[in-house]
């Protein structure tokens, strides 16, 4: 006759337990591995920039119009966010790393941002760092050109301090907005 | 007799206007660039064709387009049309001239040269000033130290 209560003392006791270890944070989206490099060859991987809220961009240098528009983006944003910014890891994934060489990115990034920073690895671990984002980019030639363009998904991904998918900025949206959504970001837990 | 043939010219011979024009800045080992501007048309209606800068190669007109999942496609086009009467404008996001072959990175503060060929056997020369490498309009001041 005491089994259900014993079972009943065990369930409420396992209850408990649970939501004690529940953190009471706001949902947060999938982990996001990545490992890359900086241009001086230095392994970069999602861990490294823990503690950071990150913004990442994949595109290419050759990419003349798409490219800088959503990095001048990212550097207003960053400009209007003030000491905050200092809280940010903004990057640049090159999904061209024949032609980014590290001397190319070196002078590419500060030319948008002194916080912007450039990733890049092997083809393998750009494409395993572009899938692990939902980003599509594809190697075009189109007839009659002697030049490869890239088309490629165009948009800012954002993680939280913990490497957590944290949503995305676009460049349609307001500075203002987009503010207002990092400063968010940065003040959780 | 010189002045009547000058009469007959066609009024359109100088009624294209360049105006908002701009580059952005680029990086050493950057081989590309691009240049935006507006053209203001008070004649007949014609088409941009193409384009030449001592600061490149070749100059090729590009537009893009987006399909549903947020891919670009930027594409190399043949002629933008330019309306009688109107003004067509080539913007971030929309055409736009891609420079290749730059001669010499695209320095911000700088200008470049740029001759502009239409439909119509009409050219237009114009110099192009360089702004920062993030710039969308022409007096777009670049937002950050560097």
């Amino acid at each position: 006759m005491r089994l259900p209560l014993i079972v009943t003392a065990v369930c409420v006791l396992v209850a408990v337990l649970a939501l004690r270890s529940a953190p009471s944070q706001a949902p947060a989206g999938e982990a996001r591995p990545f490992a890359l490099q900086d241009t001086r060859g230095t392994p970069v991987t999602d861990r490294d920039l823990r503690g950071q809220v990150v913004v990442l961009y994949f595109g290419y240098t050759f990419c003349p119009d798409v490219c800088p528009g959503e990095l001048g983006y990212l550097a207003r944003v960053l400009h209007a966010l003030g000491e905050d910014a200092q809280q940010l890891a903004p990057r640049f994934i090159t999904v061209d790393p024949q032609r980014d060489t590290a001397a190319v990115l070196d002078g590419y990034v500060p030319l948008f941002h002194p916080r912007l920073q450039a990733l890049t690895g092997s083809p393998e671990a750009i494409a395993a760092a572009a899938t692990t984002f939902g980003v599509t980019f594809q190697r075009v030639r189109a007839p009659g050109t002697d030049y490869d363009l890239f088309d490629h998904t165009s948009t800012i991904f954002v993680l939280d301090r913990h490497g957590h998918a944290a949503g995305r900025l676009s460049s349609r949206d307001s500075i203002a907005r987009s503010v207002a959504t990092l400063r968010e970001i940065l003040h959780r837990p | 007799m010189n002045v009547l043939l000058l009469a007959l010219l066609p009024v359109s011979l100088f009624a294209m206007e360049v105006t908002g024009a701009f580059a952005r800045a680029t990086a050493p080992g950057q081989t590309t660039g691009a240049v935006f501007l507006t053209l203001v048309n008070t004649g007949a209606a014609t088409a941009l064709t193409g384009a030449s800068t001592p600061a490149a190669g070749r100059v090729e007109l590009h537009t893009h387009q987006e399909d549903a999942q947020g891919v670009r496609r930027m594409r190399a086009i043949e002629r933008i049309e330019v309306p009688a009467t109107g003004s067509t404008v080539l913007v971030p996001g929309g055409h736009h001239l891609m420079l290749f072959n730059l001669t010499a990175p695209l320095t911000e503060g700088g200008t470049i040269a740029l001759t502009l060929a239409f439909a119509d056997q009409r050219t237009v020369t114009t110099t192009v000033p360089v702004r920062w490498a993030g710039a969308t309009a022409a007096d777009d001041a670049a937002c950050c130290p560097h």
